[in-house]
């Protein structure tokens, strides 16, 4: 039996396959990234070794650091958003009594929609040329507001980045939260209601330190997803006006593709690589000790 | 249970009933609230993909079209939607199909073969999700480029499998590590190769598992933007959400009924997909994040 479990052409050939395109399409990619951002290059002509020229120039890069705060930022509401608005979205589905099943359901469409189509949709919505919905509607309670605008906004485009992410993603950490929240053992609950504890109290003392991993772990997923994000401000904004919602992989895309500055879109990638790993080690730890 | 019910139900009853009618009626409100938030936009894009122009830019958009007006649909389909739906399904199901069958035996060999470095194995499939794929995106544009592979299905469908896989495996483990070696153990036993009662015991076993995966990389591979937006600049290669970015583009400038009725197409097949198969996804995806 356990030769047969260990027998190793057996184990190769289970292997293999996604050993094969994991390693050639997710791996060996990182190296060459890190290869490519050692060179000066445009894809056409010769390449050109500048050691590390490319990251001393990544340190005067206003652009670069300007496009890193506002991923920054991003990220941040991203987690104020998805945690905190997915774990507000769990209970209110706990205290629903009569069809949750279906609200659940309901709740989780934005999710399966394309940013594409969400994009597109959030643009027709929040448009001033034609007057798109919202403003329509604002218009009812002051009709000035008709040409307020919001996508097209530099003082808006990132909120308006922000809102549409958030929008989109709730309903998973909804989802995740929701099943937490099952878990709280009704026993420990129930004890603490008949020793007179409110509501509050209960939520405060005994349900939010059983979600203390769930949350801790949602915080990590939504932080790596939102450091690395391109669809929607790339969809809803192109990272305009004037750069206001340009997030880092924007900027990379652009050097990299845009730019053809092939080598200094890799080291730009290589930074965003270093600055995720290093803010999923940082927040890790801070969720630890807190413990 | 039944003793504290009836105690508390006989005492101080009529108040606590009260407040707990006010509670009830608050929080269907507020679903109700969240409900439109959340559903509202789609229903919004569907009506309005029913109105003519004059009906859009006459009425206000939040009125209900004033008669059925189809021919948004037919310039959509006019402008190589159905050959953009081709390539997505064709995408998807080769997706689906690669990521489950690699996933699977990846996941199988980790959990129940023996070799040395298991562990290991288990920690670099991992790695991949914290891996943003940024980084992979120029490496691969030049790698296909250079193999004039740009433009075709496998440069769509390969790095989809690859992205796919960390997680897919994860669902995959998961679901192994619950499940008994008996069964396995005795069609071994009985003379059945290893690669025999994977196919003949171990698959039928996953296949609920098989479904949340398939699902998950069904939908996902639908809504891909970023992998197809570089490695693709033919429209016939085009799928169906790069198509409706660049139909947008066309034809969305003042007139916006075909954009919305381009949307609601593309749309449709994942919510059918959903409305048949989003248990099995939902539960992927809770079990994925709370184990990762």
């Amino acid at each position: 039996m356990h030769a047969a479990l260990g027998k190793k052409r057996t184990v190769i050939c289970f292997l293999l396959p996604a050993v094969l395109v994991y390693t050639i399409s997710v791996i060996l990619p990182i190296f060459w990234s890190g290869y490519y951002s050692l060179f000066d290059w445009n894809g056409i002509g010769e390449k050109i070794f500048v050691g590390i020229g490319n990251f001393q120039e990544l340190i005067g890069d206003q652009e670069l650091w300007s496009s890193a705060w506002k991923t920054i930022v991003y990220t941040f509401f991203q987690v104020v958003l998805q945690v905190g608005g997915g774990l507000l979205l769990a209970l209110l589905l706990t205290k629903i009594v009569v069809g949750r099943k279906i609200f659940q359901t309901l709740y989780y469409i934005p999710v399966i929609i394309s940013s594409v189509a969400l994009c597109q949709m959030f643009k027709k919505i929040f448009a001033v040329q034609p007057v798109g919905l919202f403003n329509q509607l604002l218009a009812l309670i002051n009709p000035d507001w008709i040409r307020l605008q919001w996508i097209s906004n530099v003082k808006t485009s990132l909120g308006m980045v922000i809102f549409t992410a958030g929008y989109k993603d709730m309903a998973v950490y909804m989802l995740i939260f929701f099943a937490a929240l099952l878990s709280v053992p009704p026993s420990l609950k129930e004890a603490a209601r008949i020793d007179g504890a409110s509501g509050f109290q209960i939520f405060w003392k005994i349900t939010l330190p059983h979600l203390r991993p769930t949350i801790a772990a949602n915080v990590i997923l939504v932080l790596n997803g939102a450091l690395r994000v391109y669809d929607i401000p790339r969809l809803l904004t192109m990272g305009g006006p004037v750069l206001s919602s340009e997030t880092q992989a924007l900027y990379m895309y652009k050097m990299a593709f845009t730019s053809m500055r092939y080598g200094y879109g890799s080291a730009v990638a290589m930074f965003i690589v270093a600055e995720a790993l290093f803010l999923a080690l940082v927040v890790k730890k801070l969720l630890k000790t807190e413990e | 249970m039944e003793n504290q019910k009836i105690l508390t139900g006989s005492g101080a009853s009529g108040k606590k009933k009260v407040r707990k009618a006010v509670q009830n009626t608050l929080a269907m409100l507020a679903a109700c609230i969240v409900l439109t938030l959340m559903v509202y936009p789609l229903i919004y894009t569907v009506l309005n993909s029913l109105k003519s122009f004059e009906d859009f830019s006459s009425h206000p958009q939040y009125s209900l079209p004033k008669a059925l007006y189809f021919e948004n649909y037919t310039k959509v389909f006019e402008n190589n939607f159905v050959r953009y739906f081709g390539n997505s399904v064709l995408i998807a199901v080769l997706v689906v199909i690669f990521t489950v069958v690699f996933a699977a035996m990846a996941a199988f060999a980790i959990s129940k073969l023996r070799f040395r470095g298991q562990k290991k194995m288990e920690i670099f499939f991992l790695l991949g999700l914290m891996i943003p794929y940024q980084v992979a995106l120029l490496p691969l544009f030049l790698t296909y480029s250079k193999m004039g592979i740009l433009n075709t299905y496998f440069c769509l469908v390969l790095p989809q499998v690859a992205f796919g896989l960390p997680f897919s495996i994860q669902l995959f483990l998961a679901f192994f590590s619950q499940y008994d070696n008996e069964v396995l153990e005795a069609a071994v036993m009985d003379g059945c190769s290893i690669e025999r009662a994977f196919i003949s015991v171990v698959l039928p076993m996953c296949r609920n598992i098989i479904v949340t995966v398939a699902t998950l990389r069904a939908i996902f591979s639908w809504n891909e933007y970023i992998f197809s937006y570089t490695f693709v600049n033919t429209k016939k290669m085009m799928t169906v959400v790069l198509g409706l970015s660049s139909f947008v583009g066309e034809e969305g400038r003042v007139d916006w009924g075909p954009t919305f009725a381009a949307i609601t197409v593309t749309v449709i097949p994942t919510l059918f997909v959903y409305a048949f198969l989003g248990k099995h996804m939902q539960a992927g995806l809770n079990e994925g994040a709370v184990k990762g």
